[in-house]
């Protein structure tokens, strides 16, 4: 059974082990941080979020200020897919965004059907057919 | 001797009831402010719903009462006078006796009038048996300061109870943003308000309706704290029309239904959503997910304020921990109180989770928030609120992107995973004599011209809604022109790379200019932040919005100019500040905190509203859409070939799939070259403690202690207040020491 849990990222429950969607490279333990076995790379925002007035004439210029913010990019050490973009302040620790119960994780998934999308909303535009009780009738 | 004891035990206790009993100011009430939860069941209800309850009874009551609200919000947003209300920035709502929301609007601003049990249990606590004050049939209490509930002071909501014969059985409300309530600067909403005492009217719950009247010496009084007096009759009057119009609709059920069906259908209700949620989050993956959030700007000066989140979830409960936040700031305005955060909480499940469920309170019912008294996210009742919105709307993000991460892989999601929506009320807010010579002071309906983030399988939405309310409106420039001394000089204009880049990308936003027109003393003043570090972000890969800030041209009529000279205007700010086409003039870029100030003739004021996050990796969009993007004026060249690595035909503007291959494959090498292994960015990248060139405030690397900028680092609750130092004191100070040094090289140091 294999749990998708991002648009780059599943947990394989039988190995325990956090996967690639894109290259099906095998990362490392799902019960660790998945950036842990991924490359990082922390980027200049001024890179991604270009000036739109002229940085030489204005301090503000709607480009970020390297000074407070760095980008943390998260690549599949395998395909060099962007996994994750983390904003975060130059010098601080990277963030352990997803941390799943990998026991009941398993125990929710024993009675499910394995999907292969993830994403998109599941519950239809059918109006609900119960009603205040929640309950079918 | 123990008799004594019991005496002096006796003593004590009448000491205590008399104090009780005798309060000096019944100031807001902690014990309702800090408590989200439901009412029990009352005994009425109980005793109703311990019945065989008819369901289908329940859903066609449902349709019927969310109908007459929806007939009342339309009948109050035509009839209302402020801009705000006027692009839907209100709600009418029922709740229960009790004071729960048992159905909102659907159209406008869920939030604010869905979480209003707090004053509504306040006047019942501490009103319905003072023989002074009392809850009667057609009674109508106003409300404005948000220590007693709502979101902030500049909105205003008018409550009804609601009688069958002696029986109070529900209330109703009409809530909206008014705008202007007599603070420090106008539209009550500000940089520099610096102190409870400059927020203006400070509405405790008043009985301002008797018997379905308006209190006239209580209106005036009402009207006599605002720059608006008769916007404030106008809505007034519109707020109790929605309000009696509700009333009769719930007569209407009673009389068609019965009491037990109406009442115990309010209550069957909230429980039917309570209970709806705790059978989703227990489908729901166990454990955390923490999203990282910085506000970046005290309103007065640039500074990094901790707003991480994390939401726990374990079987059918979830915890938000805001522990970690920045810690209060004594003269900021940006400070907000705990009930803030579940408010805002709450409208992220509305719109972005479980959007097909009934609005209302219950569905916070299974959620616990954990805050460290004493921070930005959880202030005391005495430092100012009036920007509340800047941390609280980051619960908004941090919801919206934690419950993607817990949802993507779910079998069943209730939304779509996407992106964060922008998240600051960019707008700008004016003030001063209008060409009619009325008093004004209130803000463009732009604020509501938000941009949606990327979705999972689709770009996401340009200028569409704001962050807190999903069905609004952003106004007409053309009405404001009308009724307001500038014109749009730049109106609704898109402008490249202004989108959260990704697979899909955000929604763009559009910049736009006010230029004043006319003589009278009017002015401008913006109030957010996201200059420094950007405020909303992508997801799975995706990048945030970019920052923005407010751009001035002053010191010379322009429309003067323009007289002479019409080639000199581009409607464009990119345009008129890079090229500098007026000579003479001063041009300014700032922060997006701009402080109020009266502005001249032919002078121009410009910003931008904010855009979407990004979804997924740049490298997968679709090339063919990196060309329409580029069509369409939303992104640059720059951004097409060198972040999306599309090739080509620049004449053209026809795609080279092969060229568009191999650049992708390379910059892949070339991201697995330059990335470094977890351990190699620790040892170089990873820091002890936060940097030391800028403010910053709240927890670092998680440690327990909270920075507080200039004052050191300390446990929560063991900070002193934190006092900034006025701006211009410090540029003062700065500037003089200047002085002395440029006079001691001239060699007049001590010279007079
Ligand atoms: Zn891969």
């Amino acid at each position: 059974m294999k749990v998708l849990v991002t648009e780059y990222l599943r947990i394989n429950l039988e190995t325990e082990q956090w996967e690639c969607r894109s290259c099906n490279h095998v990362h490392g333990s799902a019960r660790e941080n998945y950036k842990k076995f991924m490359l990082i790379y922390d980027r200049d925002p001024r890179e991604i979020h270009r000036p739109l007035l002229d940085p030489a004439r204005y301090q503000f210029n709607f480009s970020p200020d390297p000074k407070a913010c760095v980008i943390y990019e998260y690549y599949c050490s395998s395909c060099g897919t962007l996994v994750e973009a983390e904003y975060t302040v130059p010098g601080h620790e990277p963030l352990h965004d997803i941390e799943f119960d990998i026991d009941a994780l398993k125990a929710q998934w024993a009675t499910r059907e394995e999907m292969r999308e993830g994403g998109t909303d599941t519950a239809g535009v059918v109006p609900a057919k119960h009603a205040s009780c929640g309950h079918p009738h | 001797m123990n008799a004594e004891i019991l005496s002096a035990a006796g003593h004590q206790a009448t000491e205590k009831a008399f104090l009780k009993a005798n309060k000096a100011f019944l100031g807001p009430d902690p014990e309702i402010m800090r408590d989200h939860h439901l009412a029990p069941r009352s005994a009425r209800e109980e005793k109703i719903l311990a019945a065989v309850q008819d369901h289908a009874l329940h859903a066609e009551l449902r349709l019927q009462l969310q109908a007459a609200l929806d007939e009342t919000f339309d009948i109050a947003e035509m009839t209302v006078a402020t801009p705000a209300a006027q692009c839907g920035d209100m709600s009418t709502a029922i709740f229960t006796a009790s004071g729960d929301s048992t159905l909102v609007s659907t159209r406008g601003v869920a939030g604010f009038s869905v979480s209003l049990h707090y004053p509504i249990r306040y006047i019942r606590k501490y009103f319905e048996n003072d023989p002074t004050v009392g809850v009667h049939p057609g009674d109508g209490f106003l409300i404005n300061d948000c220590r007693f509930g709502g979101i902030h002071s500049p909105d205003q909501h008018l409550f009804m109870p609601v009688f069958n014969g002696k029986e109070l059985i529900a209330w109703v409300c009409c809530a909206m943003h008014e705008g202007e309530i007599g603070a420090k600067v106008p539209g009550g909403m500000g940089p520099t308000i610096e102190s409870k005492w400059d927020e203006g009217f400070k509405g405790s719950p008043i009985k301002l309706v008797e018997n379905y009247r308006l209190k006239t010496d209580l209106v005036t009084l009402v009207q006599n704290n605002s720059r608006e007096p008769q916007i404030i009759l106008a809505d007034l009057k519109a707020r109790l029309a929605a309000c009696r119009r509700i009333e009769q609709r719930i007569f209407d059920a009673l009389q068609q239904y019965g009491d037990d069906a109406v009442i115990g259908f309010f209550r069957a209700n909230i429980e039917f959503v309570r209970d709806e949620t705790k059978r989703r989050i227990r489908e729901m993956p166990d454990g955390t997910v923490r999203v990282r959030l910085f506000c970046d700007d005290t309103m007065r000066e640039p500074a990094l304020m901790n707003s991480s989140m994390a939401f726990t979830k374990k079987n059918d409960r979830i915890t938000l921990d805001l522990r970690g936040a920045a810690p209060q700031f004594a003269n900021r305005p940006i400070n907000s109180l705990r009930q803030s955060q579940t408010v805002t909480l709450l409208i992220s499940l509305m719109h972005y989770v479980w959007p097909d469920l009934p609005s209302c309170q219950a569905l916070l019912e299974q959620f616990d928030i954990e805050t460290d008294p004493g921070s930005f996210v959880d202030c005391d009742q005495e430092v100012p609120v009036a920007l509340c919105m800047q941390p609280m709307f980051k619960v908004i993000t941090a919801a919206e992107l934690a419950f993607s991460k817990f949802y993507y892989g779910m079998p069943k999601r209730y939304a779509k995973i996407k992106a964060g929506w922008f998240n600051q009320p960019q707008t700008i807010i004016y003030g001063g004599l209008n060409q009619h010579m009325d008093s004004v002071g209130n803000m463009c309906g732009d604020l509501n011209g938000m941009a949606g983030g990327a979705k999972c399988d689709a770009d996401g939405e340009h200028s569409l809604a704001p962050n807190f309310g999903a069905y609004t409106d952003i106004g007409e420039a053309e009405h404001a022109e009308e009724n307001l001394p500038f014109i749009y000089a730049i109106s609704k204009k898109i402008w490249p790379d202004n989108c959260g880049f990704g697979k899909y990308r955000g929604g763009s936003a559009y910049q736009y200019g006010l230029m004043r027109f006319g003589t009278q003393p009017f002015g401008f003043q913006t109030f957010t932040g996201g200059s420094y570090f950007p405020s909303t972000q992508g997801l799975f890969g995706g990048y945030a919005c970019p920052v923005y800030a407010v751009a001035r041209i002053r010191g010379k009529n322009l429309l003067d100019e323009m007289k002479a000279k019409p080639e000199l205007f581009q409607a464009s700010m990119e345009y008129l500040m890079n090229q500098r086409p007026f000579e003479g003039a001063t041009y300014e870029a700032l922060p997006m905190a701009v402080p109020f100030e009266f502005y001249a003739e032919g002078e121009l004021f410009m910003m931008s509203q904010g855009a979407g996050g990004g979804y997924g990796d740049v490298l997968e969009r679709d090339p063919e859409l990196v060309m329409k993007d580029l069509r369409e004026g939303l992104i640059s060249p720059e951004t097409a070939r060198d972040l999306y690595c599309v090739a080509y035909d620049e004449a053209l503007m026809v795609v080279d799939a092969a060229r568009t291959v191999a650049r992708r494959q390379a910059q892949r090498q070339a991201r697995k070259a330059r990335g470094m292994s977890w351990d190699e960015f620790h040892a170089k990248k990873v820091k002890p403690q936060p940097p030391d060139d800028i403010l910053y405030f709240g927890s670092w690397n998680k440690s327990p202690e909270i920075y507080a900028g200039p004052y050191g680092k300390g446990l929560p609750g063991q900070l002193p207040p934190i006092y900034m130092p006025d701006p211009m004191v410090v540029e003062n100070q700065r500037l003089q020491a200047r002085v002395a040094e440029l006079e001691a090289q001239a060699g007049l140091a001590g010279k007079p």
